[in-house]
């Protein structure tokens, strides 16, 4: 009896194996005739370089890639979703416009495995294999810049710091900020945060914000800010007031970034690797049709969620290699 | 040896049931409890991590409303550059337009001059210091700082930025928001039953909002809180904000996105668990009500179950003693009914059968009866013929040691035979060497003829000397008479000799006497000659005398030789006839080896026949044995045939017993 119930869970897990043999066997990575839609939220600099490498890791995959500029459109965005269903797209990568919409575009997207890009959705909406996130971890990028500063300002006991954040609600500018800010207070030196606001990736909005933090008088020792443009923004409300040596941070490494790094106007940049995330999103897309094992992916977390860019270090001694 | 209680079917089955039972009943409520509060448990932490995570979008909604209206008036102040009479209608109108900061908008700039709404009753003496204003001049955007207390004493949190209006004068506008008012607003987002909350400022740990009001704007886990603050002031400052069960309560942390605010939602585990313990009671009211309720549900079936086994007992119980007059009623066709039937069938056919084994253990009885006669008297024959067997035994040894006499002293007369035919031989020697002896006296005869011979012609010679001497012959022919004289008495002796050796046995003894007589006539007859010698030698002068004489003399010894002659021809007689004597004895000594093969054959056989004899005894004796065994045997027939009768009568006495 006993014997015979044995039996017969040996030949149901033989049978699950097999099926899992016949899901998870084929053709791993190589993207034949596989279709994916690369949604985008808006074009910049970056966002352009992670699709430019897509498209070239999708050809070279065999891949068909379609990308859609949505224009910070939710609606344009939520409109290619349903698009790529109509159209049995087996994959899609999505930039979304705002990362709290995940899941609406997840339910939207019907079954399509979603691979989402550049603005990382809450963990609770991931899934290994389904749903996954494609990035840097910001939070490295944060606590790369707070190590520059620390380090720079090692023989100071206090540090004025000024903070130009990206958007109130997206990702990078909750990661990037906390990081910086957790790993400058766990330094034990006394942090002032002389100025801290949204000025929303954007270089005017933020040159006039320091314009206007310049008139209150304070003094300010470093300028940390959530991407370059915004470092460039302050670069130039420096030049307008003539002040010199003051290190201004960025993140990105984008080419005005890297030339203000190679003229001496920035001190410090963190690149992310806009090729390796559009190459990464090309393989995970992949992977994900395929049925491989995503944990294998390079980078990727044991919980199949996130699949990590690394970020790298960039100051006026490697400034070059990023040109 | 310790007598087994009986224990009834119905005792074991309910004491195998009934744990069994309340054993069952208990896993299973205890598993349903265990899987219950697993369920329970993980329900309440998603409600309440729903509830905070809403409670939070609430919050971060409310203050965002309220950054929202303040940021319009910031922004139109900035774009309308209101001259001072425009700017003080605008605090004004600001003034209660809100509940949340009922004193409304008001400013300050780098001079220290501060400006605020007519009805507002905000104070602030030393605006440049305060912490609003310092704040402020970190932002441009309208944004929460941390708490702080008015100098009216009020706990606020001041939202404040810098007015952008292209002045060169910095200015900051701001708004005061109380703690009790953010307090009243958190709490009212809670959307789990039970459940508590509390905002705290995460970089400076204090409390902003709470429903104890005794707690707002302390410092988290500051000396007179309980345990559990002290435990989420650690997790604060460790920055760990995930699920956790804090002193007795299920814990969540929210940050609230804009802001440094966490907010800390938590219920105690034993009111989320509180249904759960009112379900577990209920649930072993239940069991035990429907374990008695089995209980006697199984009592009573078991006992209207067993009632027939209780008289298929009886029935079996007299039937055990040997009373098969008893019988028993059969109800129903289940399996006990079916067996009730099989023991009534089952009587029926013991009866017939102790009826049949009766009449059988009476044959039986008879049978043994008789058996012992015959056993007996088989015995008493058997006796009979041990004895018989054990005289014949005697008889035979007798026999057998009278055979080994006669062969013992066959034996002994083929050892005297032997002796015998030795002393024949010894005497066919005797004889034999008498032969030889004979014949030499023969030869000497012959040598005494040719002496005689010899002596003739020196007689003749002597004649002559006799002639020339002749002397002393009349004394020789003496001496040759006495010659003469012992010639015959050695022939007396010699046909002595021959009748002693015709007697045989004592002839060589005979012989030997002969010989010496003759061995002393001839001494004789040299000390005759001596005498002789002498004799011529003083008759040298009687010589012829002599010769006279020994011309007579020579006449007697011619007649003495033919005597001498005579006696030759006896003597052969004489050996012809000992010959003859020898080829007798040869003859005897023959016939003596025949008697002695003979006896040594008598000896053979006799010997033969005691061996068969020795054989013939051996076989009795074992005849005897058999004889004597059969005799036991049939005694141990003869007892067991007793025991037959005697077990006859035991059957029939056990027989006797069975009431039918």
């Amino acid at each position: 009896m006993k014997k015979g119930i044995s039996c017969m869970i040996c030949a149901l897990l033989l049978v699950g194996c097999m099926a899992g043999c016949g899901s998870t066997g084929g053709k791993s990575g190589s993207g034949n005739g596989i279709k994916i839609m690369m949604s985008l939220s808006q074009g910049d600099d970056f966002r352009n370089t992670i699709v430019e490498q897509a498209k070239k890791t999708a050809q070279e995959k065999g891949a068909t890639l379609d990308v859609y500029d949505e224009d910070g459109s939710l609606e344009s965005q939520v409109e290619h979703i349903k698009q790529a269903v109509k159209e049995k797209y087996d994959v899609i990568l999505c930039g979304p416009v705002n990362a709290d919409t995940a899941l609406e575009l997840e339910s939207l997207a019907d079954g399509i495995p979603v691979i989402f890009y550049n603005s990382c959705p809450d963990a609770s909406y991931l899934e290994a294999g389904k749903y996954m996130y494609v990035g840097s971890d910001e939070n490295v990028a944060g606590k790369y810049q707070a190590e520059y500063i620390l380090d720079k300002f090692s023989s100071s006991d206090e540090i004025n710091v000024a903070i130009f954040k990206g958007p109130k609600n997206h990702s990078a500018t909750k990661g990037r900020t906390g990081a910086l800010k957790d790993t400058l207070n766990a330094s034990g030196k006394k942090i002032n945060y002389v100025f801290e606001d949204n000025a929303d990736w954007d270089q005017a909005t933020a040159q006039k914000m320091f314009e206007l933090f310049l008139k209150t008088g304070q003094s300010c020792d470093v300028v940390a800010c959530n991407n370059d443009s915004m470092a460039m923004g302050i670069v130039d409300a420096c030049k307008e007031a003539g002040i010199n040596g003051m290190p201004i941070l960025g993140i990105d490494a984008t080419a005005g970034g890297c030339a203000a790094i190679e003229s001496g106007d920035m001190a410090f940049t963190v690149y992310q690797s806009g090729t390796g995330q559009g190459k990464m999103a090309i393989e995970t897309a992949i992977a994900i049709v395929n049925g491989s094992d995503v944990t294998k992916l390079e980078g990727a977390t044991k919980d199949g969620l996130y699949v990590w860019v690394p970020f790298e270090k960039v100051d006026s001694s490697n400034v070059k290699d990023y040109e | 040896m310790k007598k087994k209680s009986n224990i009834s079917i119905k005792a074991k089955l309910l004491g195998i049931i009934i744990p069994v039972v309340i054993a069952i009943i208990l896993i299973l409520v205890f598993t349903a409890y265990h899987v219950s509060s697993g369920i329970i448990e993980s329900y309440s932490k998603n409600l309440l991590e729903s509830s905070v995570n809403s409670q939070a979008s609430k919050i971060e909604a409310w203050l965002e409303e309220n950054l929202a209206s303040m940021q319009m008036a910031k922004t139109m102040i900035e774009k309308l550059h209101p001259d001072e009479a425009q700017l003080q209608t605008i605090l004004d109108a600001s003034c209660g337009y809100s509940e949340n900061y009922p004193d409304g908008l008001f400013l300050a700039d780098a001079n220290g001059s501060f400006l605020k709404g007519t009805d507002s009753k905000k104070q602030e003496p030393n605006p440049k210091e305060s912490m609003w204003y310092q704040e402020g001049m970190t932002r441009v955007n309208m944004a929460v700082g941390s708490a702080h207390q008015n100098p009216d004493g009020t706990n606020v949190v001041s939202a404040s930025g810098l007015l952008n209006d292209g002045l060169d004068t910095v200015r900051v506008i701001a708004a005061d928001m109380t703690l009790d008012r953010i307090s009243v607003i958190v709490n009212s987002f809670i959307e789990m039953h039970d459940a508590e909350a509390f905002l705290v400022d995460k970089d400076s740990s204090v409390i902003l909002a709470s429903r104890d009001s005794d707690l707002i704007s302390k410092t988290l886990g500051a000396d007179g809180q309980s345990a559990f603050y002290k435990d989420v002031e650690k997790k604060v400052s460790g920055k760990s904000y995930d699920f956790c069960t804090l002193d007795g309560n299920m814990t969540v942390f929210k940050e609230v996105n804009g802001t440094n605010w966490l907010l800390v939602s938590y219920v105690p585990t034993r009111v989320v668990l509180a249904d759960l313990v009112g379900l577990r009671n209920l649930m072993i009211i239940f069991s035990i009500i429907s374990i008695l309720v089995l209980c006697v549900l199984i009592e009573r079936v078991t006992h209207v179950v067993i009632r027939p086994v209780k008289e298929m007992t009886r029935v079996i119980t007299s039937m055990a003693s040997g009373d098969f007059t008893v019988s028993m009623k059969v109800k129903g066709n289940d399996e006990i009914a079916v067996m009730g039937r099989s023991v009534e069938h089952f009587i029926a056919s013991m009866k017939e059968m102790i009826r049949q084994m009766g009449h059988v253990s009476d044959r039986l009885e008879k049978q043994a009866g008789s058996s012992k006669n015959v056993s007996g008297e088989m015995n008493s024959a058997a006796n009979i013929q041990s004895q018989s067997m054990t005289e014949l035994n005697a008889t035979v040894d007798q026999l057998s040691v009278s055979v080994n006499e006669i062969a013992q002293n066959a034996t002994q007369l083929a050892g005297v035979v032997a002796d015998t035919k030795e002393d024949s031989d010894k005497v066919e020697d005797k004889m034999r060497t008498t032969v030889e002896v004979s014949e030499k006296g023969k030869a000497d005869m012959e040598s005494v003829g040719n002496a005689l011979h010899n002596i003739e012609i020196s007689i003749h010679n002597l004649e002559e000397a006799v002639d020339k001497v002749g002397t002393a012959s009349g004394e020789i022919v003496d001496i040759i008479k006495l010659i003469g004289d012992i010639a015959e008495e050695t022939n007396l002796l010699s046909l002595n000799a021959s009748i002693e050796a015709a007697r045989a046995g004592e002839a060589g003894r005979g012989f030997a006497v002969v010989a010496s007589q003759i061995g002393v006539l001839a001494k004789n007859s040299a000390d005759s000659v001596a005498h002789i010698t002498s004799l011529i030698n003083e008759i040298n002068g009687l010589v012829d005398d002599a010769v006279k004489q020994g011309r007579s003399s020579a006449s007697d010894i011619e007649s003495s030789a033919d005597l001498i002659h005579t006696a030759v021809d006896t003597f052969d007689q004489i050996f012809q006839n000992i010959q003859e004597t020898s080829h007798l004895i040869e003859g005897v000594v023959e016939k003596i080896n025949q008697v002695d093969q003979v006896a040594t054959n008598v000896a053979a056989i006799s010997e033969e026949q005691a061996a068969s004899s020795d054989e013939i005894l051996a076989t009795s004796e074992s005849m005897l044995q058999q004889a004597k065994s059969i005799s036991k045997n049939s005694e141990q027939v003869e007892e067991e045939a007793g025991n037959l009768a005697e077990s006859a009568d035991q059957l029939a006495d056990q027989v006797k017993q069975f009431q039918i």
